[in-house]
């Protein structure tokens, strides 16, 4: 069985870590999505809405992703809902991540001193003048370390998917291990592919923090 | 009527009460699908499942536990385990987190540069890597139990897990137990006393001296009042594998090594951010009213330190607690292995066999962050 070479493993491997990065990417766009539209309803200051987005929040931040997604995998069925891995992994991932970037987005909105709002009301803009022109650029300078930061996460995280039959880099890593008994090997490769995917997002993160710490 | 809906109050109201139907009728209907669904496929609902046989057994359960036990009693195992690897976990990581933290500031090139190498190469892999990794490659790859490893002559270490020698349990073992505690608690105390004492007249109270001596004094006592009848149990090779001493699964081995060190780097930065935060002019400041090196620590370094360091490193334990339900992946029994596994496979019911393990996790969270409010709000700097 093991007529696999080391180029073998590594092209097939390498062909799993597109899947990874593309689950990586649906979830970082759908949780930022979801996340934005959080904050949106936050903003209302409606005491329902924020109570339920806590609620939200706390829930995908203080359980396991693992169990999360478990509950898309075997909890969506129930419901009626058939999915296969990739809708369940794609789904349960969003919505880690949207609970992440919206504490996160939402700490760098409130991050902007008070008198910045104060400052554009005396300009005479109104609430979402104010928040466009003035408050969420601001907070973007702010908000760019600890989301590419958070990013990080999000690709490691991809990786339990292989636990739900998700074919991506972990899973291939798996596999290819059973046919090629060459665990070292192997799992190495899948470690060094993870590497040069989430080494160059966490540099970036750290050089933009200091970065920002130096111009504050 | 547009009179009513241009009034800010009324119109907050009316929104409240769109919510609340929108969310009920969402709800409603979620809930009755799933009971249609469930009906339709023949599944039970409720948790008269807790009480049924489980019928498969547990290798490692810290409770008495068998085949014909309850899928509560699984429950409840699961439950221990997942609360043993936490405990094991966080004190392994605090340690190396905190040796790692330390030698990131080393004044010396290679160490720094190489801790530095280690948090930045084991943050940037998947835990569950990780977890893999030390199982299929480290332990599996480990010789079997006839020709294990050998250390100190009482400890073995084979592919079949490792074996240390066990302290049988008798009033001596009680008696020294009961001495670290008491121990641990007379120094609690002793720190207590001795920073008043230091507050009221100014002299330094060796705590980290006294501290230590009570640490071996207490229990050589304890030794000789509990009848100085210390014996090993020692793990001896019988047939093809080891008997008595107490054996550690391979599991358990290759998920606390993945954990302690994955979760350390993280530590190791909060401790790193914690004393670099703390500025220069605040050591100088020290050293200038005439505190030695150590007192300027202790007294002014130290205390700012934890302040910063501490918040992202009980955040640090909240995620190696969540990060333990990897271990499904290799098959040590913990909760999300044998109850969301192996219990939710037999039974099926899904939606109650997740809530219960999610409010779980969701109880410790909570825990966790009162533990880290009560925190923030004892450290908050006093103005005197």
């Amino acid at each position: 069985m093991s007529d696999f070479t080391t180029l073998d493993i590594f092209q097939n491997l390498l062909l799993a870590a597109r899947w990874t990065i593309l689950l990586s990417l649906i979830a970082f766009v759908g949780g930022g999505i979801v996340a934005g539209i959080l904050i949106l309803l936050r903003m209302t200051k409606n005491s329902i809405l924020s109570a339920f987005i806590r609620i939200y929040v706390e829930i995908f931040q203080g359980t396991p992703l693992l169990m999360q997604l478990f509950l898309a995998f075997f909890g969506l069925p129930l419901l009626g809902i058939e999915v296969g891995p990739w809708t369940a992994a794609s789904l349960a991932l969003t919505l880690f991540t949207s609970a992440y970037l919206c504490e996160i987005w939402s700490g760098c909105l409130n991050s902007v001193p008070k008198g910045q709002w104060e400052a554009a009301k005396t300009l005479g803009l109104n609430y979402y003048q104010s928040m466009v022109h003035v408050i969420i650029p601001q907070s973007i300078r702010v908000a760019t370390a600890p989301t590419i930061g958070f990013s990080v996460q999000v690709v490691k995280g991809t990786a339990l998917a292989s636990i739900i039959g998700f074919v991506e880099l972990t899973k291939a890593g798996t596999m290819l291990n059973n046919v090629t008994f060459e665990p070292f090997k192997v799992f190495a490769m899948v470690a060094i592919l993870y590497f040069v995917i989430c080494y160059p997002l966490t540099r970036y993160s750290k050089y933009l923090e200091r970065k920002l710490n130096v111009s504050s | 009527m547009m009179h009513a809906l241009r009034n800010q109050k009324v119109r907050g109201i009316l929104f409240q009460l769109l919510t609340v139907i929108g969310l009920v009728a969402f709800l409603w209907y979620i809930g009755s699908n799933t009971m249609s669904n469930i009906e339709q496929r023949g599944i039970k609902t409720g948790f008269e499942f807790l009480n049924s046989t489980a019928g498969f057994g547990i290798d490692e359960a810290p409770i008495s536990y068998q085949e014909t036990d309850t899928h509560g009693r699984v429950f409840f195992v699961g439950l221990s385990n997942t609360l043993i690897i936490g405990f094991v976990g966080i004190i392994f990581s605090t340690i190396l987190g905190l040796i790692i933290g330390v030698l990131r500031l080393s004044n010396n090139w290679l160490i720094r540069k190489m801790s530095a190498a280690y948090i930045d190469i084991f943050r940037n892999i998947p835990i569950l890597l990780q977890i893999l990794f030390w199982y299929n490659v480290v332990l599996k790859s480990l010789p079997a139990p006839r020709k294990s490893l050998e250390f100190a002559g009482d400890i073995f270490m084979n592919n079949r897990g490792l074996y240390i020698p066990q302290p049988d349990i008798n009033s001596t073992t009680l008696t020294i137990l009961a001495s670290f505690v008491v121990a641990i608690v007379s120094i609690f105390f002793l720190n207590i006393w001795g920073n008043k004492k230091q507050e009221e007249t100014g002299k330094d109270f060796p705590i980290i001296i006294i501290g230590f001596a009570l640490f071996i004094i207490l229990p050589i006592i304890a030794y000789f009042i509990g009848g100085a009848n210390f014996n090993f149990d020692y793990p001896s090779l019988q047939g093809f594998n080891f008997r008595g001493g107490k054996s550690i699964s391979p599991e358990f081995l290759a998920l606390t090594f993945a954990l302690v060190i994955y979760t350390a780097t993280f530590i190791a930065e909060a401790v790193r951010s914690g004393i670099e935060a703390v500025s220069k002019g605040q050591k100088e400041a020290a050293a200038s009213i005439g505190l030695s090196q150590y007192q300027a620590l202790k007294l002014v370094v130290l205390p700012q330190a934890i302040r910063i360091a501490i918040p992202p490193t009980i955040n640090q334990y909240l995620n190696l607690i969540k990060n333990s339900s990897l271990a499904t992946a290799i098959g040590y029994p913990e909760i999300v292995t044998v109850f969301s596994g192996t219990s939710l496979n037999q039974v099926g019911q899904a939606i109650e066999i997740i809530a219960m393990t999610m409010l779980v996790y969701l109880t410790i969270s909570l825990v966790v962050s009162a533990i880290l409010n009560w925190f923030n709000h004892k450290m908050k700097i006093k103005e005197r």
